[in-house]
């Protein structure tokens, strides 16, 4: 049972803001300012949010839905980007990314879709309760609606792809948005599907669902996303600003068709899962998240090797592991240590690029 | 000298390999009980600290004085070793926890990390007992061995090591701006000028705390808590010195020249780390309060491994060392801190490397 009462504490937060900048800053350690921040209230952190689960509710046969309220250190976001969740398994710490919608109220909601052996989901749909506090990170990412919404939408969703669109009708809705949109929903089997009765009630939306594991229903369409199935449903598709979300593979075969007719304004986002390869040698893109960005690599070599032989500076000490000095944040993709064997595709984690060499995609800050 | 036979490249590697299946072994092991170990340690170093200076506030009554120097410098001891040493050797990291991250770890310690993390865990974890290169060899103060070259400045060494003892913290500190090198003319004032401001910004801040703010906050009871700070400072730096003294440089710890590191195998660093460094043997109290670094070859072989471990580790790789004919350098605190203090007086003075038998 936390010492201070939550509402007393967030209200507290935002008067702490001498104390994060200016000269007390450098008196105060974070790290301790937190440490006894959670003896007294776990939102009691100087920068770091923690948001309370509110409730937790099962939604199609694979969704969790969760309502949390964020710690007054939270700056909110915009409908479409995403936010990192943090959840402490086991002593562990581990990151994923969703992209919440924003309740009237200031709440957040997360809609979590079980992965088949996904530790973080399976974790969340199984233990997460009511009073419990997760971390959640500050929201990013540019896949946001324009200040003035267009009058005519397109949104093209498939399987969990359907969080950020979500968010984005829920503001509209919020908004009193008169325009006119229309919806691709792509889900395997129709069970799949979340937050089916929200989108029937919004007003104007014409929702396409489409089935690409199960033989559609009145009204719905089968087979994954093409060109041809895009003028049967969607014969205005040229006028409409689109916005897509899904998997690597879905979102590129939307891309491929907007670029071969030259449509314009197509806004998309690609949750990438991590490319499996197991033999050695093989081309794949290394992301230099804060300097170069994309670059083509291998697996096989180290990371470290790879980004000096782009002309990268990375620090290094010892080169063989030992040191930590090289250590750097990977935020997504797989790699193998080399001295060890075993491949960790966990996204956000602190990896050593002098013995780290990727199997996959990889996303370094860097 | 030490007893371990020469190994030939073949056994060496094969000796390598041995540790790195135990460590394979072990990290498939890491987890949640190590978490949970390291919050506890860190969640004992705070509340200590804050009950050590809550007692010193309260003045001069002399029993709760003496209990809150205590209670502080274990905190101070325990930030120092298990702790911040610990967890800046990204021994933690697998938590992916920010406070627990070894590149940017923070330590209530003179010296600061970020050169802590370039001397300390790359320098001397490469290089270990190479002369030339592992700068910890007598930290530019003491002549430990006799390969190093004799100066009449060694002369007064157990008056230069005793003043180290007391000012452990500050001579760490400063040991990173290579100051003997600035007065041999091996790097420039403009290079030494670089390094400065955040060396001197880490000094000033734990001394205005220590001897300046906390005591002010005190106000009446400004002396006690002024003298209890510096007493807790003080066992800190004698038991940090100690036991770092004990790590590398007790009778049968091995130097080696420059010329090893040349085409140097893993099997062969291995050996290194290994003949370079010595365990004290003690009681669990003992490995807690030294931050398991009473297991400095365990330390040495797998520096990124939880120091929780060390113990257990030590039992295989004591019985992997005598199969390969290696000495295990291990004693009693008193017993190796003796060699220790032998050594500072022995090559005070001019002294010859023994030639080993062929
Ligand atoms: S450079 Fe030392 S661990 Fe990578």
């Amino acid at each position: 049972m936390p010492l201070l009462p939550a509402a007393l504490v967030n209200r507290l937060l935002p008067q702490l803001r001498p104390l994060r900048r200016g000269a007390l800053a450098s008196l105060v350690r974070e790290d301790i300012f937190d440490f006894y921040g959670r003896l007294l209230h776990p939102q009691l952190q100087l920068h770091r949010v923690f948001a309370r689960v509110l409730s937790c509710r099962e939604e199609g046969d694979s969704s969790l839905v969760l309502t949390l309220a964020p710690s007054a250190n939270w700056r909110g976001m915009q409908p479409g980007q995403h936010v990192a969740l943090t959840v402490d398994i086991d002593g562990i710490r581990h990151t994923r990314r969703y992209s919440p919608s924003v309740l009237p109220g200031g709440q957040v909601e997360i809609t979590v879709k079980r992965q088949e052996g996904g530790l973080v989901s399976g974790w969340l749909h199984e233990q997460a309760k009511p009073g419990d506090y997760l971390e959640l990170g500050q929201a990013e990412g540019d896949f946001v609606l324009p200040a003035t919404p267009p009058a005519k939408l397109l949104l093209l969703a498939a399987g969990s792809g359907i969080t950020p669109l979500l968010a984005m009708l829920r503001a509209l809705r919020a908004q009193a948005y008169q325009g006119d949109v229309v919806m691709l929903y792509y889900g395997r089997r129709r069970a799949n599907l979340a937050h089916l009765t929200d989108l029937a009630s919004f007003p104007g939306l014409r929702l396409h669902i489409c089935l690409t594991g199960e033989a559609p229903g009145d009204g719905e369409s089968s087979g994954r996303f093409s060109a041809a199935q895009l003028d049967e449903l969607v014969p205005d598709a040229a006028e409409r600003r689109a916005y897509a979300c899904g998997a690597h593979g879905f979102v590129a075969s939307v891309r491929a068709v907007w670029q071969a007719r030259a449509l314009p304004a197509l806004a998309d986002e690609a949750f990438t899962p991590p490319v499996w390869q197991a033999a050695d040698d093989l081309p794949i893109t290394l992301t230099f998240a804060r300097s170069v960005g994309q670059l083509p690599g291998r697996t096989g070599s180290t990371l470290l090797e790879q980004a000096e032989a782009l002309g990268l500076r990375p620090a290094f000490g010892c080169r063989m592991g030992i040191c930590n000095t090289c250590s750097c944040h990977k935020r997504t993709g797989a790699v193998r240590d080399l001295r060890t064997g075993l491949v960790s595709t966990e996204p956000d984690e602190a990896i050593r690029l002098c013995i780290s060499a990727p199997v996959g995609d990889v996303i370094l800050d860097l | 000298m030490a007893t371990s036979r020469t190994l030939s490249p073949q056994e060496s590697e094969a000796f390598g390999q041995e540790l790195d299946a135990l460590r394979n072994r072990t990290l498939a092991d890491i987890g949640a009980a190590d978490a949970r170990y390291i919050r506890r340690v860190r969640a004992s170093v705070r509340l200590t600290e804050l009950a050590g200076r809550t007692l010193l506030f309260a003045g001069f009554f002399m029993p709760t004085w003496i209990v809150g120097v205590l209670l502080l410098a274990y905190s101070k001891i325990v930030d120092n070793m298990e702790l911040g040493h610990n967890v800046m050797h990204g021994q933690y990291d697998f938590m992916n926890d920010p406070e627990f991250s070894g590149k940017t770890y923070e330590w209530d310690h003179s010296s600061t990390s970020d050169a802590w993390r370039n001397t300390h865990n790359y320098q001397h974890h490469t290089y270990t007992n190479v002369l030339g290169k592992d700068h910890d060899i007598g930290y530019g103060t003491v002549r430990v061995f006799a390969e190093q070259r004799w100066r009449p400045f060694y002369l007064l060494q157990p008056l230069w090591a005793l003043l180290q003892a007391v000012l452990f913290e500050y001579a760490i500190a400063i040991f990173d701006l290579k100051l003997d090198r600035y007065f041999k003319g091996k790097i420039s004032k403009a290079e030494l000028a670089a390094k400065l401001p955040p060396v001197k910004r880490k000094l000033w801040r734990l001394f205005l705390k220590d001897f300046v703010i906390f005591p002010l906050l005190a106000g009446p009871h400004f002396l006690a808590v002024l003298a209890g700070n510096a007493l807790a400072s003080l066992l800190r730096n004698l038991w940090t010195f100690t036991v770092i003294f004990c790590g590398h440089f007790t009778e049968h710890a091995e130097v080696f020249p420059a010329s090893v590191l040349k085409n140097e195998t893993r099997g062969a660093w291995y050996v290194r780390q290994l003949r370079g460094s010595s365990n004290l043997s003690g009681s669990r109290l003992l490995h807690f309060m030294t931050g398991n670094l009473s297991h400095q070859i365990e330390h040495h072989l797998f520096p990124d491994l939880p120091a929780r471990r060390y113990a257990t580790l030590a039992v295989e790789v004591r019985e992997i060392c005598q199969r390969y004919g290696q000495h295990y350098n291990t004693g009693s605190f008193a017993g190796q801190f003796l060699t220790v203090l032998a050594r500072i007086f022995r090559h005070a003075f001019p002294s010859r490397p023994v030639v080993k038998p062929a």
